[in-house]
């Protein structure tokens, strides 16, 4: 409890009073002669103990009254959570009193002992409840902050950027909307008031001052993927909660969408509640009403990076609203920009980029239906990196999810020499380096060849940018120089290991030997089943993988045998290894001016029951990890692995950059038309994240223009508009820790009671006016209230 | 209200000085009212008109009536009495008690003594005079002359309260005393032993003798008026109580109701008449019953 004049509490010293005034001030009574005096003497000793008790009662009225007044004008306030219990233990204390005065009169009366005992127990029990309950909760309920209302503030205030409020109402997005608020909020503030705001980058203390705080405000930017609210809320908790300051205020302002706060840390409730006490936690929910909203899924890309000249499909789903205002068919376009390396540039300050063209177009009906999934296709990619936007027709009041962007990478792959005496295997190995052998496509049979071992000696190896040797024999001598000739020149060499070699002895000191990262001392078989490892997962060999390489579940492949090196050379390096976190599966290693990857275990090798199977990476119904292992084997050793090109915002972007192809120099255009230029490090071009979607391009010269980019988009699941309530914001952060308020006039009714507690003036003056009532009937001023004799009997 | 009327009250007699003039106005302003009232039919010297008789006395055909009626009426006088009226006045310091009207109980009751005797001597009828404490003081024989009014009330005026009352006491000495069949006026406040108190009375009265007990108390004895707390002290005994007197008030009233109601019933049952007055009352009460009392009797 606090008060607001707390100066006032020495009023309690008038108590004292009617103290001194009943104990010094009693009037004599007045002599009067009375003749009749024995008629007056039957009832004057009963009279006199009521007139006693009367005294005393009148007495203890007026104490009362004198204190409760003083209480009511120094303004007693409290936290608003504590004011239920005491308007609750006021009316305790209020029947108390009733029965106390019950039990007085009714014993003056001379009433039956049972009747006034009754009362007088029942009040004093009552008097103790109501005095415990008052103890109780004054002294475990939150306490005030200080009482003077300019006193500086420790504020953190959290402003939801995330896509949903891009959310547009009334002309004006939930961002607008919490942007005004934050800024009403920060008005409010006294000027050394110490605020920081979450609205993007994290925040390490509460250094801004409300104007500076303002400025940040108004600068912040939605963000293009969901935020950590919860977590944001945590931090922003513990910084508030260190702060010297005494008054402690977080303010989320947000449109209380789902997806902030399904990745609550754990504790977030528990921290909620410690700091809930000493911080207050205002939630201003600028959500408005939740309308329609048509949206696309995430695109999924047959791939990011094809052979040029192929065809490239983009799978998107359509989600209608519950309640579409405008039909149930929306029009989904597939725009493709042209290739012209001149361009983009920015003019008058608006980028311009290459024409869009429309080279798909699906009508989706979802009249029976919430969802459809269409497959849109962009036809003969020419070299190059291509930008895609695909496009629904429908509008609604967020527009972020209404497009999505992708880029592919159409490059031209060096032609592939295969060796293997299977050709089944050959025919294979063919189609996951190019798969458009065998079929009408143009290119297909010029990228790819395959050959057997004996054709080895006479084949022109330098028409080859890479050479893949499937269970390699024992090779002649010739034969190895030929192909370490062809790799040292610059090319590639991918070597899957398999029985044909023969025992280990036979290998060392053969000539093979020297295309290998080292000394192959034994061929493994195990007991126990050894799974497979990555040793380097942001090696170019799971680019293929893109970002779920770490999601793969490795652990489902066994290896079986394997060949085992040992004294690797200096260049070479583990990519893939076996679950004992030593033994290498697969090895890169240089070999003059090109590069060779070893893989130890027979891959593919088809479960036929007639060999012995040296792993199950190819021996499943989907052997998709076998298969992206192949091609990210031979697209690295190719140069065709370029770099995933899709991102979702937030990811830190990278590309390869290989100077001897690419300008060490470029220009990056963002969506939005700024420029930033980028600067070839290590080989990589470390490009920072980015929380706008869109098509991000990069434009160098290396003697004639050069064009690059990428595409950047929201995730999917992140505008899925749906509004956490009350009970589970409830459930999340706790129940009575935090404060809700729909609009300026709730928050300001909010905050006043949460800053300044709630008033108990009007409850103790109510008490004080029963006290007056029960001193003036005691007194017999304005009442003629007497004691009767029982007439019972 | 006529003028002479107002001073059957008592603030407004005592405004008069001289007992006889006192007197005097009290019971012209008692008869002046009678002729308009129910009680139309007393007389002092004639009783009412009647029409003439054969019979009849011509001297007692009232002329002014014949002129003004055109019928012959007769004055009927009252005849001539031998009632023998005793003025008993108790002298017990509580009668000189009042708490805040203009007479004591002991000036009330001489007023409306004097009255009493002013009537009767009016009547012809001998009155004499008795006071008491605790044993009979000054004693006046009855008398029909017209000059022992002046004798009266001189001993009236000289009466002071003080000390104790033995009235049973003072009774039966009265009992003693008087020989032939009385009327005995009592004005007293029967503040006194009350078993003893009626046993007197009904002594008194098995000796044939007719009572009227006056029982004058104090305006302020039977209301109550005191506020907050009072030290409340008995003139007699010096004994006190405090009480606070909104508590007391309604418990005291109906003791003291209970008191004279008991009283009443008590002395009714022994045909004796009792009058309760107070110090504020009219002086008319107290005459009326005299008068009842005396047609009563004849």
């Amino acid at each position: 409890m606090s008060f607001t004049h707390i100066s006032l509490l020495a009023g309690m010293a008038v108590v004292t009073l009617p103290i001194l005034l009943h104990l010094f001030g009693q009037r004599q009574p007045q002599t009067v002669e009375f003749p009749a005096l024995r008629f007056v003497r039957q009832t004057a000793v009963e009279q006199s103990t009521s007139w006693q008790l009367r005294h005393f009662l009148l007495l203890l009225f007026r104490i009362l009254l004198l204190g409760l007044l003083a209480l009511a004008l120094a303004q007693p306030r409290v936290h608003n959570a504590l004011h239920g219990s005491l308007m609750g233990s006021a009316g305790v204390a209020l029947l108390a009193a009733l029965l106390t005065l019950a039990a007085a009169v009714a014993y003056a009366g001379r009433r039956p002992r049972a009747i006034w005992a009754t009362c007088l127990v029942v009040a004093v029990a009552l008097w103790g409840v109501a005095g415990w309950w008052t103890y109780a909760s004054l002294t475990s309920g939150p306490k005030l902050p200080a009482s003077d209302q300019s006193a500086p503030v420790a504020v953190a205030i959290l402003v939801d950027h995330s896509p949903a409020m891009g959310y547009v109402y009334q002309n004006k997005s939930r961002f607008d909307a919490a942007k005004e608020m934050a800024t009403w909020i920060l008005d409010q503030l006294p000027v050394d008031s110490r605020v920081g705001v979450f609205s993007g980058a994290p925040v390490r203390s509460l250094a801004l001052d409300p104007a500076a705080a303002k400025s940040q405000v108004q600068r912040a930017e939605l963000s293009g993927r969901s935020i950590d609210l919860a977590g944001r809320l945590r931090a922003a908790l513990e910084l508030v909660a260190q702060d010297e300051l005494e008054r402690k205020e977080v303010y989320v302002i947000t449109d209380l969408d789902r997806r902030p706060w399904v990745s609550a840390p754990p504790g977030l409730r528990e921290a909620v509640e410690r700091f809930g006490n000493q911080v207050l936690i205002q939630v201003v929910d600028v959500g408005g009403p939740r309308e329609a909203n048509w949206r696309l899924s995430d695109l999924q890309l047959d791939a990011e990076a094809v052979p040029s000249g192929s065809d490239v499909g983009i799978q998107v789903t359509v989600h209608r609203p519950e309640r579409p205002p405008a039909g149930n068919i929306a029009t989904v376009e597939l725009l493709q920009e042209a290739l012209d390396p001149r361009l983009p540039i920015v003019r008058n300050g608006q980028l311009e980029t290459a024409r869009q063209t429309v080279v798909d177009r699906q009508v989706v009906d979802l009249n029976d239906k919430d969802s459809a999934g269409i497959r849109l296709q962009a036809v003969n990619l020419a070299p190059g990196t291509h930008h895609f936007t695909v496009r629904m027709d429908q509008s609604d009041p967020l527009e972020i999810d209404n497009q999505r962007f992708a880029s592919v990478v159409a490059y031209e792959q060096d032609p592939t020499l295969i060796v293997s005496d299977d050709p089944e295997i050959g025919r294979m190995l063919q189609l996951i380096v190019d798969p458009r052998v065998g079929t009408a496509e143009p290119g297909g049979q010029r990228s790819t060849a395959v050959i057997r071992y004996a054709q080895l000696s006479s084949a022109e190896l330098d028409d080859y940018g890479v050479l893949c040797l499937y269970d390699p024999p024992l090779l002649a001598q010739a034969d190895v120089e030929k192909v370490r000739q062809r790799v040292s020149a610059g090319g590639g060499l991918l070597l899957l290991l398999g029985p044909r070699l023969g025992v280990p002895q036979q290998v060392q000191g053969s000539a093979i030997e020297s295309l290998l990262p080292g000394r192959l001392v034994d061929q493994a078989k195990y007991q126990t089943i050894q799974f497979l490892d990555p040793a380097a997962p942001t090696h170019p060999l799971f680019h293929v993988f893109g970002a779920t390489v770490r999601d793969i579940p490795w652990g489902q492949f066994p290896v079986f045998r394997n060949w085992v090196l040992a004294d690797l050379r200096d260049s070479a390096q583990t990519v893939l290894r076996l679950s004992d976190g030593t033994t290498p599966l697969i090895v890169e290693h240089g070999l003059g001016g090109g590069q060779v990857v070893t893989v130890t275990s027979l891959v593919p090798q088809a479960d036929t029951g007639r060999d012995a199977l040296w792993n199950g990476l190819w021996a499943t119904d989907d052997p998709w990890v076998a298969f992206g292992l192949l091609l990210g084997a031979i697209r690295s050793l190719s140069g065709a692995d370029e770099d995933v090109v899709n991102w979702q915002v937030g990811a830190s972007v990278t590309l390869r950059n290989d100077t001897r192809v690419y300008p060490a120099r470029w220009q990056l255009f963002l969506p939005d038309g700024q420029t930033r230029r980028v600067d070839t490090t290590d080989g990589m071009l470390l490009l920072g994240s980015f929380e706008r979607p869109g098509t991000y391009r990069l434009r160098g010269i290396r003697g004639d223009p050069v064009a690059r980019g990428f595409s950047v988009n929201a995730p999917a699941e992140d505008t899925v508009l749906e509004p956490i309530g009350a009970d589970e914001l409830a459930e999340l952060l706790g129940p009575n820790s935090f404060r809700l308020a729909r609009d300026r006039m709730e928050l300001e009714s909010s905050i006043g009671q949460a800053r300044y507690g709630s008033e108990l003036y009007s409850l103790v003056m109510l008490l004080v006016a029963a006290m007056f009532l029960a001193e003036q009937a005691m007194s017999n001023r304005f009442y003629q209230i007497k004691f009767r004799r029982y007439q019972g009997t | 209200m006529p003028a002479v009327e107002k001073y059957l009250k008592p603030e407004l007699a005592a405004q008069i000085k001289r007992l006889d003039l006192r007197a005097q106005i009290i019971v012209r302003g008692f008869l002046q009212g009678l002729h308009a009232s129910p009680f139309h039919g007393f007389s002092v010297e004639f009783s009412e008109h009647r029409r003439y008789a054969p019979g009849d006395d011509p001297k007692d055909i009232d002329w002014v009536a014949y002129a003004k009626t055109n019928k012959y009426y007769v004055k009927k006088f009252e005849s001539e009495t031998n009632l023998t009226g005793y003025l008993a006045i108790d002298l017990s310091r509580s009668m000189g008690y009042t708490y805040r009207q203009s007479l004591t109980k002991l000036d009330y009751s001489i007023c409306l003594a004097a009255a009493l005797a002013y009537l009767m001597i009016q009547q012809q009828d001998p009155v004499g005079l008795v006071t008491f404490d605790t044993k009979l003081g000054a004693n006046l024989p009855p008398r029909s002359r017209r000059s022992q009014l002046p004798a009266i009330l001189s001993q009236l005026t000289r009466l002071k309260a003080a000390g104790e009352t033995d009235l049973a006491g003072s009774l039966v000495q009265l009992a003693a005393m008087l020989k032939h069949r009385s009327l005995v006026m009592l004005f007293s406040d029967l503040l006194g032993d009350e078993d003893s108190m009626l046993h007197a009375l009904r002594g008194l009265r098995h000796g044939g003798h007719d009572i009227i007990v006056f029982h004058v108390l104090d305006e302020a004895e039977v209301t109550f008026p005191f506020k907050g707390s009072v030290q409340l002290v008995d003139p007699e005994t010096g004994t006190s109580q405090a009480v606070s007197a909104a508590d007391a008030a309604e418990d005291y009233r109906r003791t003291i109701e209970a008191y004279r109601g008991r009283l009443d019933k008590t002395l009714h049952e022994s045909r004796i008449d009792y009058v309760p007055l107070d110090t504020s009352q009219p002086y008319d009460k107290a005459l009326m019953e005299y008068l009842l009392r005396r047609r009563d009797r004849f």
